[in-house]
């Protein structure tokens, strides 16, 4: 994984993360679909159709996640490019308190320093927070995908006594299998870049502060 | 980088620039100090770059606390750049700048500073008893753009008029005008894009006494200097990108 800021791994990460609201959503037009099916179906699909509402729920979640992870993503990304600021801006008050020592008004400048330090905290308190809300967010998506590879494992047995829409109702089944796993996929691949990010962030930090204490 | 007392009698002003730490390829700048007592303002603070030199040349004059206001004679990234900074070192200062670029200007960071937008006519800014007047010096070159005259120092911090492109060891005053005139003749016909408000700027200028012309680059105009460069300026004809 290559090394990137935190706020550009956030802001990446909502867009990547696009892609599984659009997967949701082409699942929850896929459940319809077999909803419609099993009520044609009638005693033949009886099993499917309370499994079919299940997913379409669980689609319609996992929209609603991707929402409020773009929304806690863009806000990381905000707080972030803040706190790069700050400590830009710390980096160098601390540089110039270095090179001009011997300046008359030197003094002057450690009110800034220290006000700059208590505002880099908070900003990384707050960096911490957006992430760890951002990892459960994900975490519940993944939780959902695993609940629902199970339920599409019932909905084959459930299309196997469909007799002539069993061949249908597998396709859906199917197409719902897939769309689990490329939102599995998906989700696993920007926790992981948040999760280094976040790594790494907090390496620099630490390493900074040490140097500057 | 350095810095050279220009007026040291009822105030004083303090011109930094010839940064020798500046990276390479971007364009040498003056920034102006000019305090009294208490308060202090910084006339075109500089780009982010510069940032560090100018802040720890300056605690060799006035505290932080000291520098109470910033004026932006426009919104380019050389002039303000810095704003960004500047706001997390100064959260109770005041910044003076054209009234149509306050939209523009606020994308360097502005969270803390007070923008102060100027109006088109000028104004003037109080600094404790030093009253500098904002004089209008709109498309020169930027639509929205004003120099600051001094009264009692008699300076005019002129911006972007008189400035020269010189390597970082030239001289501050200007001593030959002739000689100089190569170096900041491409500048202004080029840069500088209206002839109407050249003219305009001139007449204005001219009604003022002034002992010391102080550009945003290159070199300071003193005595009859300031003259001949006003009268050179007259004849120049700018905007030579539309002329070709």
């Amino acid at each position: 994984m290559t090394k990137e800021a935190a706020f550009v791994s956030s802001a990446s990460m909502a867009a990547e993360l696009e892609l599984v609201a659009k997967v949701a959503k082409d699942m929850s037009i896929s459940v319809k679909n077999a909803k419609a099916i099993a009520n044609r179906a009638g005693a033949k699909a009886r099993g499917f159709a309370p499994i079919t509402d299940f997913i379409d729920e669980m689609s319609n979640d996992t929209m609603k996640l991707v929402s409020a992870i773009n929304k806690e993503s863009t806000a990381l990304s905000r707080v972030a490019i803040g706190e790069l600021r700050t400590r830009d801006a710390y980096k160098k008050f601390i540089e110039v308190r270095k090179v001009s020592a011997d300046a008359k008004f030197i003094s002057s400048l450690t009110a800034s320093i220290k006000g700059l330090r208590v505002k880099q905290e908070s900003e990384q308190e707050e960096l911490l927070k957006y992430a760890k809300k951002l990892k459960s967010l994900m975490d519940d998506i993944s939780q959902k995908m695993a609940v629902a590879n199970v339920i599409v494992s019932n909905s084959r047995i459930e299309a196997s006594n469909a007799e002539e829409y069993r061949f249908n109702l597998e396709t859906i089944a199917d197409d719902i299998d897939k769309s689990c796993d490329i939102i599995r996929n998906r989700v696993k691949h920007s926790f992981h870049r948040l999760e280094n990010a976040m790594d790494q962030w907090k390496r620099l930090a630490a390493d900074e502060s040490n140097k500057h204490i | 980088m350095k810095a050279t007392n220009i007026y040291d009698e009822k105030h004083k002003w303090v011109m930094f620039g010839r940064d020798p730490d500046k990276p390479e390829g971007i364009i040498d700048t003056n920034q102006y100090l000019v305090c009294k007592n208490d308060r202090a303002i910084i006339l075109d603070p500089g780009g982010i770059e510069i940032f560090s030199s100018m802040l720890a040349a300056l605690l060799h004059h006035v505290s932080i606390e000291q520098i109470t206001d910033l004026f932006a004679s426009h919104q380019d990234p050389d002039i303000i750049s810095s704003l960004g900074l500047w706001d997390q070192a100064l959260p109770n200062a005041k910044l003076h700048a054209p009234w149509i670029w306050e939209g523009f200007i606020r994308h360097f960071g502005l969270s803390s500073i007070e923008y102060v937008p100027v109006a088109d006519d000028g104004g003037t800014i109080d600094l404790g008893g030093v009253k500098l007047e904002m004089i209008p010096a709109h498309y020169l070159h930027s639509s929205g753009n004003f120099h600051i005259y001094d009264p009692v120092a008699k300076i005019l911090m002129s911006g972007d008029v008189g400035a020269a492109l010189e390597p970082i060891g030239a001289d501050i005053f200007v001593d030959d005008f002739d000689s100089h005139i190569d170096k900041m003749k491409m500048f202004h016909q080029r840069w500088m894009p209206s002839n109407r408000a050249k003219n305009d700027w001139i007449g204005r200028v001219r009604k003022l006494d002034i002992q010391m012309m102080a550009p945003q680059h290159g070199r300071i105009f003193k005595g009859e200097n300031v003259g001949k460069f006003l009268d050179w300026f007259e004849t120049l004809e700018v905007g030579a990108a539309i002329s070709k």
